[in-house]
């Protein structure tokens, strides 16, 4: 395995975004502009499950989606940009498995959200309360996940254990 | 710009000798990580807040009344206020890395800019224009050209805030 993250970090792209340019700033900025956007998205929409903004129909908030789905879009590309600059440092950090899993998770909620709650509104549903129950219940796990993906991100600058392959990250 | 001196000035002097830096210089290396996402949380807030009233504004989710969904602003200032908290707290542990850093300066520029900005749409008739808008309804363009002010500066703020590490001023005390 360890032959392959060597190879990867030595093929020119990898050594391009890593060389020290405008390129690795200019990614990093775009992937933590795109998790901001998905996560305040994401935070929005719970709140408004959660009895904020009660004056806004709940449904009318899937319009906001393409916020969301644009950031993820975004974000996906300059991850696997950094990923490709630094595979290994990513790889052997349980943190970044756990960003990973929050995401996913993220990325469900939002799913069930959208499909669930927001175009099956309660008011029009015979089961209006175990839906209402529901959608805060899935809100609240959205905003844990949410921002634990943040927390998460931040902290892959602390955590990890090698920069490159046969070069330690110092923590 | 600053350009850092040889020596350090006074105001650099005295916030190196505050209980605040002596504090995060103890337990900078729990401290320094707990806060930095505390940091990225708030603006995340900020976004998801001030950033989608702005993209209404614009036009995006026009069948949403502002007024109905000014009601997550308070949110966002929360957001704000986390932030210039955690904020304070980073300038306090490294003075001289964030004053003579040139995206720390372009930071503090477009934060002023965001805030002279709001205070134009809550002093001027903006403000009362944008909240009689029905669902549907489109935005009169000054109500635009603030909230573009406005999402343009904040996405600017948190690019220079990213940006602060790569302009680290050369000198270390």
């Amino acid at each position: 395995m360890e032959g392959f993250f060597d190879w990867l970090e030595h093929t020119d792209l990898s050594q391009w975004i890593r060389g020290g340019s405008f390129a690795f700033p200019l990614i990093l900025t775009a992937h933590v502009l795109g998790a901001g956007f998905i996560a305040g998205t994401g935070a929005a929409v719970a709140f408004r499950l959660l009895g904020v903004a009660r004056g806004v129909p709940a449904a009318l908030f899937e319009r906001f989606y393409p916020v969301l789905w644009g950031a993820l879009a975004l974000n996906i590309v300059s991850g696997l940009l950094l990923l490709d600059a630094y595979p290994y440092k990513a790889f052997t950090n349980p943190v970044f498995y756990v960003k990973l899993s929050l995401v996913a998770c993220g990325v469900y909620l939002a799913v069930r959200i959208r499909d669930g709650v927001l175009r099956a509104p309660p008011w029009q549903s015979p089961a209006r309360h175990a839906i209402l129950e529901n959608s805060q219940i899935l809100a609240t796990l959205s905003l844990a996940c949410w921002a634990g993906t943040l927390i998460a991100g931040r902290l892959l600058a602390y955590t990890y254990k090698w920069l490159l392959v046969g070069v330690p990250g110092g923590f | 710009m600053f350009t850092e001196p040889l020596n350090p000035e006074p105001w650099e002097q005295w916030i190196r000798a505050s209980g605040l830096h002596h504090f995060i210089s103890a337990y900078g290396q729990w401290l320094w990580p707990a806060l930095q996402s505390i940091h990225y949380l708030g603006f995340s807030l900020l976004l998801g807040t001030v950033g989608l009233f702005d993209l209404r504004v614009l036009g995006m989710a026009r069948q949403i009344a502002p007024a109905k969904l000014h009601r997550l602003i308070p949110f966002g200032i929360a957001g704000f206020a986390v932030n210039l908290t955690t904020g304070i707290v980073f300038f306090f542990g490294f003075p001289e890395q964030y004053f003579y850093n040139p995206s720390f300066q372009l930071l503090v520029t477009f934060v002023m800019i965001a805030g002279a900005n709001a205070a134009l749409f809550y002093v001027t008739p903006v403000y009362g224009e944008v909240k009689r808008l029905e669902p549907g309804d489109d935005a009169p363009l000054r109500a635009k050209i603030i909230a573009g002010t406005s999402l343009s500066c904040w996405i600017a703020v948190l690019v220079c805030g990213r940006l602060i590490t790569f302009f680290r001023p050369p000198v270390f005390h």
